[in-house]
């Protein structure tokens, strides 16, 4: 088959796939910055998957998320109870900094701080805050990410500045709500 | 792709592809990853899509980019066009590139 064109796959030194286009979604944060409709509200038989920071932290209601409780100690029961595998990678009170890639913005945040955030207008907490929650979840349970790429990709945005940690918050924000409508 | 907005953009070879400024990107596994900030949407690239966007630099004419992705794959020409023109026409539909010539 080397060297002979197939229509759409032929073998070269690397192979030749088709290029394609996937819509994935639409994110609700950088959607909220442009004037569309408003989006119909989820049905309410569709209970959350739980993968966004107010699941893991305080909602945007002012209440608990559904897995708060599910890493708020070392090794936490309620972790593996609740079907994550393994243990939990940290607990509320385990420092950002050093277990995540130093930034002066996080030194001595813990990572309940980090997740319920929100952060303003700070690009690097807005980040860590969609970051923790992203590592909960790849820790959990399958995600796009693995938890060494997350930890890459934080410390790639570091080194990048504002821009950088301001997209870095938009990709893992899409991630995670895509996350949480599977 | 369902959701498409009119005017479609007559690709020819002599076209210039361009990378939108309001997308991010970001690599995930075997695809890449685009946002576009301005409308919120989210995009998997997949196959041999990432080497046609990254030619896609406001520089390259759209025959170049056929020629170097067909050279560096040892892919036919024709394919790699015909895909090319697809693959364009989905990415300036949602706003990722337009046509810097």
């Amino acid at each position: 088959m080397k060297g002979a064109a197939a229509a759409g796959v032929v073998i070269g030194a690397d192979e030749y796939v088709k290029p394609t286009l996937k819509m994935l979604g639409v994110s609700r944060l950088a959607a909220a910055a442009s004037t569309p409709p408003p989006p119909p509200p989820p049905p309410q038989d569709s209970p959350s998957k739980g993968c966004t920071p107010g699941f893991w932290g305080n909602n945007s209601s002012g209440g608990e998320g559904g897995g708060v409780t599910w890493w708020d100690t070392s090794s936490d029961p309620e972790w593996a109870a609740n079907g994550g595998a393994g243990a939990n990678p940290f607990s509320h009170g385990t420092l950002f900094t050093p277990f995540f890639t130093s930034h002066p913005l996080m030194i001595g945040v813990t990572m309940w701080d980090a997740v319920n955030g929100g952060g303003g207008s700070q690009p690097a907490k807005k980040a860590a805050r969609s970051l923790v929650a992203a590592y909960l979840n790849a820790s959990f349970t399958s995600y796009t990410y693995t938890r060494a790429q997350l930890s890459s990709m934080w410390t790639q945005a570091v080194l990048g500045g504002n821009s950088a940690l301001n997209a870095l918050n938009l990709l893992l924000d899409t991630t995670n709500i895509a996350c949480d409508q599977q | 792709m369902n959701e498409t907005t009119p005017s479609p953009h007559a690709w020819v070879e002599s076209s210039v592809p361009r990378r939108s400024t309001a997308v991010v990107e970001q690599r995930a596994n075997d695809s890449l990853v685009l946002v576009h900030i301005d409308t919120g949407r989210y995009y998997a690239l997949e196959g041999t899509g990432d080497v046609i966007w990254h030619l896609c630099d406001g520089q390259n004419t759209l025959g170049h980019i056929i020629a170097t992705v067909s050279s560096q794959f040892g892919a036919d020409p024709r394919t790699v066009r015909a895909d090319a023109l697809e693959l364009l026409g989905e990415l300036s539909r949602e706003g990722l590139v337009d046509d810097a010539s």
